[in-house]
């Protein structure tokens, strides 16, 4: 891959995460993640208090980027079909013609995803998984570019469903944005006084740019032993004190390719071990199922996997 | 360590105190607490803290049973770290409670070293797994059967180990008021690091005076209690009498004269009586002698408790001289119980089946031994007590008999007068005339042989001859009318119609030995006897005369049940134990013997383990692949760095060290060429085309310039 290609794919991603800070002040290591989460295939999930800015952080995304945006607003009452699609009888015609759902996007914003039924929230299952969708028996495939932006609320506790292990496995990574210090917040005060800057957001690159940012992340070098690390890392969670259910080689794959994007994002053409260690907890604490004693004990998956990257043996 | 700063020094310390070992205790609670300040710790892997912990149990077992073997008790147990006089080691050996005692006050010490490895050891914490081989089987199984394992229980042993010493503190307290006020004191500090937060100060602090002050209303009640039993065992004048041994008083023996009905005795061993170089068992073992009939009780004498205390000559070399004048060398080995305890001291207590004419005493470990008058030996030791007796003819410790004239009571030739009338008329049926005073006592013995009969079983007196109709007494009735009876019968009989003829005679109770079980002689609670002992004036000596017919042996022996055989050999692992336990066998150096190469074995290998095993581990570790880039110079660099005090934990990453590092304002001014090493030499680790041969160059280059220009900066 020549320096040209990659040099372009590093300023798209700087065009978008500068983009996003016009209006998330004070997040950019939120931003980065997310961007990395883009650029190597992952969907992310976005879990935090109230008003922290989770769903103007996927607004900002989507607007940056020239590509179809959709948004579901999860409801309890909300069904599978009305994410995916359904197919109506015509009566002119005498046929069934499908109605695509939300799901047949670019960008998604899946906002307050535990507020669905499990069973609706399975539906994203395969759309996430493998980017097709199976309805009436027929497999439709999704477009090139499918990037899902969940976000939950970890306060609430009714009228919520956790979201099934199998579906938070879907997700590359799951991290938090947290509040900002004072001087941050008092600069958004400032910046909302009179509009709010999403609404001046312009698109800044385009779909084909995107792609091509993909490409070149796969492309990104990493070493035999750092696959190693990566592995190591995931391993030790599945014989962790605490820990009923260690994270899959699902969460491997995804530690490597957000890892690649990260070093694309820090100027480099390979993978180095700060790379992994900076995404190990997003990537694989939300994976790991807590036995309910260790829970009680205040043992956290993020506690676990801090204490996994601290005693493993780090490449350097 | 969890505990408060210096609480475990202050608890050992105090243990130490109340354990008279001060300077044991300061230094072992020093030692502990200085955990807090020594950074160095012990890494300690599952298998180690197993093993410590067997060592200690074994430990455990071993003081165990040295303080429960031990003839002089758990006081030789800490002879390694003082010497107590003979007295105090006579008493802590007493009794197996006193072992105990011993055994818990030393408990501290047992578990020390698993309380200071933990306190040392890098873990803190160790699972409860390591003690005990149950939750480890637990755990294989649920991982065979591949369910997830239990949950790992966390064992922090310093409150546990607080407690113990406490514990062990107490089972040496002393008589003040001190230990109440340790133990307090101790408490409150203890639990005032672990004070609630939801009240204050003030309430917990008459939470704690509240429960001291009743716990010491509590203790000086049970004192005064205490004071009050002792003085009431004091009290009672009459003690010495409680101390009945198979119904053998030395003061007293109420007979079954007069008694109606069949005589029960039951089949127990009671005595094992083993022959000496061959010299003859001497049939007879006597308990006591009596003096005074009053129906149907035999007495010792009028003033009761005449009893001396024997020395022991030279002291401490179990040998007991019970008559000066020691005439025969003949030798027998006796074993027996000692079933009465001394209410003063709790040891046991009995008296000693002996030969009649026993001079004295070889291989007793006796603490104390007293006899009386009339040759009954009473002795204070352990609860069993195997000895060599030495007998031979006249050398008898009894008193010669006393004949004043007139009789007084506790002569040995008072006849009570209802008994005279039976006795005369019976003398006139035996032909006496002209017969010396032996030949008169022989002449007795054979009419009973072929007039009277051996039975337990005594028919109640006919109407006509029922007492108050008559006057006739019990040995009357026997001696006229029923010609049957057991042993005592005939030995009071015996007693009574000499004293008749004026010959002075005394009545004897204890063991007739005949039943041979391989080279020893058992005897059995039923061979207990009665016979007269007469006083032969051209020797000077009393003769035992046993006046029974031969045949009670043969009736008794007829009463075995084929069960018996259990029973013996029930008997037989009982006397083993008590051999055991009382420190009368070998056994006891055999087991240490034993346990001492086992814990050696043990600690052995919680030392040599550690050395074989773990390198093994480490190159166990080291073998995976020879990754790319290992040469790199920037090792040098890091390990330099390292010995300056600038180590990289395992888990840190190079950049986030370079920040730590480059904080340190000696190696402040490196921060930027670090930076650019560090991305060279991760090209070089991690970039799988690696560095061409120009910039693998430049990486060496600037590695040990860099390593020049830092290392000279100090």
């Amino acid at each position: 891959m020549n320096p040209e290609t990659i040099t372009a794919a590093r300023a798209v991603y700087q065009k978008i995460a500068g983009n996003i800070g016009k209006v998330i002040q004070g997040q950019s290591g939120a931003t980065r993640k997310l961007l990395a989460a883009l650029a190597s295939g992952g969907h992310v999930l976005l879990e935090d208090f109230p008003g922290t800015g989770k769903t103007t952080l996927a607004k900002a995304l989507a607007r940056s980027i020239d590509a179809s945006f959709k948004r579901i607003q999860f409801t309890p009452d909300l069904l599978p079909s009305d994410i995916l699609g359904v197919a109506i009888f015509n009566q002119r015609d005498q046929a069934f013609h499908f109605h695509e759902g939300p799901i047949f996007t670019n960008i998604l914003l899946a906002d307050e995803i535990n507020r669905a039924s499990p069973r609706t929230q399975s539906a994203l299952l395969e759309a996430m998984g493998e980017s097709q969708v199976s309805i009436d028996g027929e497999h439709r495939t999704l477009s090139e570019l499918f990037f899902v932006i969940a976000t939950e609320n970890p306060v609430e506790f009714r009228g919520t469903y956790p979201l099934p292990e199998a579906q938070m496995d879907r997700f590359a990574m799951r991290f938090t944005l947290g509040y900002v210090s004072p001087e941050e917040e008092v600069s958004i005060l400032a910046a909302q006084q009179s509009q709010h800057p999403l609404e001046a957001l312009k698109a800044c690159v385009t779909l084909a740019e995107v792609l091509q940012l993909k490409q070149v992340v796969q492309a990104m070098r990493i070493s035999d032993e750092l696959k190693r690390y990566v592995v190591d890392l995931v391993g030790a969670t599945r014989k962790a004190a605490g820990v009923q259910l260690g994270a899959s080689p699902r969460a491997s794959l995804a530690l490597m390719k957000a890892a690649q994007a990260l070093a694309l994002f820090d100027g480099l053409e390979f993978v180095t071990p700060e790379q992994i260690q900076e995404l190990a907890i997003p990537v694989i604490a939300h994976r790991l199922v807590m036995e309910p004693q260790a829970r009680f004990a205040g043992v956290t998956a993020r506690g676990v996997v801090e204490g996994i990257l601290k005693s493993t043996k780090v490449p350097a | 360590m969890k505990t408060p700063p210096l609480l475990m020094a202050a608890v050992l310390l105090f243990w130490g105190w109340q354990s008279d070992l001060l300077l044991a205790g300061l230094g072992l609670g020093l030692l502990l607490e200085s955990a807090r300040v020594i950074p160095a710790r012990w890494e300690m892997t599952d298998a180690e803290i197993i093993r410590i912990w067997n060592f200690c149990s074994l430990l455990g077992l071993a003081a165990a049973i040295y303080a429960f073997t031990s003839n002089e008790g758990p006081a030789d147990f800490g002879k390694m770290f003082e010497h107590p006089d003979l007295q105090t080691s006579q008493l802590a050996g007493n009794a197996s409670t006193a072992a105990a005692i011993g055994l818990i006050r030393w408990l501290p010490l047992v578990f020390y070293f698993f309380m200071l490895t933990q306190a040392f050891s890098a873990r803190g914490d160790f699972p409860l797994d390591a003690l005990s081989p149950f939750l480890r089987y637990r755990r294989k199984w649920h991982l065979q059967a591949n369910r997830p394992p239990p949950r790992v229980i966390i064992l922090h042993a310093a409150w546990p180990y607080f407690m113990l010493c406490l514990f062990a503190a107490s089972a040496h307290a002393a008589t003040d008021l001190t230990f109440f006020w340790g133990t307090g004191a101790l408490l409150a500090w203890a639990l005032w690091s672990q004070r609630p937060p939801g009240f204050t100060r003030l309430v917990w602090l008459i939470t704690l005076g509240v429960v001291l002050g009743s716990a010491l209303v509590g203790q000086r009640g049970l004192g005064a209690l205490n004071r009050l039993t002792n003085f009431a065992d004091n009290y009672n004048a009459q003690w010495m009498a409680r101390f009945m041994r198979h119904n053998t008083d030395p003061e007293q023996s109420r007979t079954s004269i007069g008694r109606i009905g069949e005589q029960q005795m039951s089949s127990q061993i009671v005595l094992r009586v083993a022959p000496v170089n061959g010299t003859a068992v001497p049939t007879h073992l006597r308990e006591a002698t009596y003096r005074v009939y009053h129906a149907p009780v035999w007495y010792t004498s009028g003033t009761p408790n005449d009893f001396t205390s024997v020395p022991e000559t030279p002291v401490n070399s179990g040998h007991w001289v019970l008559h000066p004048k020691v005439a025969g060398r003949a030798l027998v080995n006796i074993s027996c119980y000692l079933n009465a305890i001394n209410p003063k001291d709790g040891n046991p207590l009995g008296v000693l089946p002996l030969p009649g004419d026993c001079d004295h005493l070889e291989n007793l470990n006796a603490y104390d031994l007293k006899n009386n008058s009339v040759g009954t030996v009473l002795a204070e030791g352990p609860g069993l007590l195997t000895f060599n007796a030495g007998f031979g003819a006249g050398s008898s410790s009894d008193e010669p008999p006393a004949t004043n004239n007139p009789p007084e009571i506790g002569d040995d030739l008072v006849v009570p007068d209802k008994e005279k009338p039976a006795l005369d008329a019976f003398l006139a049926q035996v032909p006496l005339a002209g017969l010396g005073d032996r030949a008169k006592g022989q002449a007795i013995d054979h009419y009973f042989g072929t007039h009277f009969e051996y039975s337990i079983w005594q028919e109640p007196p006919k109407a006509s001859d029922r007492p108050g109709t008559t006057n006739e007494t019990a040995v009357g009735n026997f001696l006229l009318h029923t010609h049957k009876g057991h042993c005592e019968f005939f030995a009071t009989a015996t007693v009574l119609l000499l004293r008749e003829l004026g010959i002075p005679a005394r009545y004897a109770v204890g063991y007739y030995v005949h039943e041979t079980a391989g080279s020893h002689y058992v005897v059995r609670e039923r061979d207990a006897h009665a016979w007269c002992l007469v006083w032969d004036a051209p020797t000077r000596t009393w003769v035992t005369l046993d006046t029974t017919p031969g045949s009670w042996v043969d009736t008794e022996r007829k009463r075995i049940s084929h069960w018996q055989v259990i029973a013996d050999g029930f008997s037989w692992m009982g006397y083993q134990f008590a051999k055991f336990r009382w420190g009368q066998s070998h056994i006891r150096p055999y087991l240490l013997a034993l346990l001492i190469p086992a814990l050696g074995y043990f600690l052995y290998q919680i030392i040599a383990y550690r050395r074989r095993h773990q390198p093994a581990a480490t190159t166990n570790r080291a073998v995976p692949v020879n990754w790319p880039g290992r040469d790199s110079e920037f090792y040098e660099l890091e390990a330099a760095l390292a010995q300056r005090g600038l180590p990289r934990r395992p888990g840190e990453s190079l950049t986030s060290w370079l920040d730590q590092v480059t904080a340190d304002p000696a190696v402040a001014g490196f921060q930027e060429p670090l930076r650019r090493l560090v991305r060279l030499h991760y090209r070089h680790r991690f970039d799988p085309p690696g560095l061409t041969g120009v910039e693998r160059e430049a990486l060496r280059r600037e590695a040990r310039e860099c390593l020049k220009r830092i290392l000279p900066a100090k």
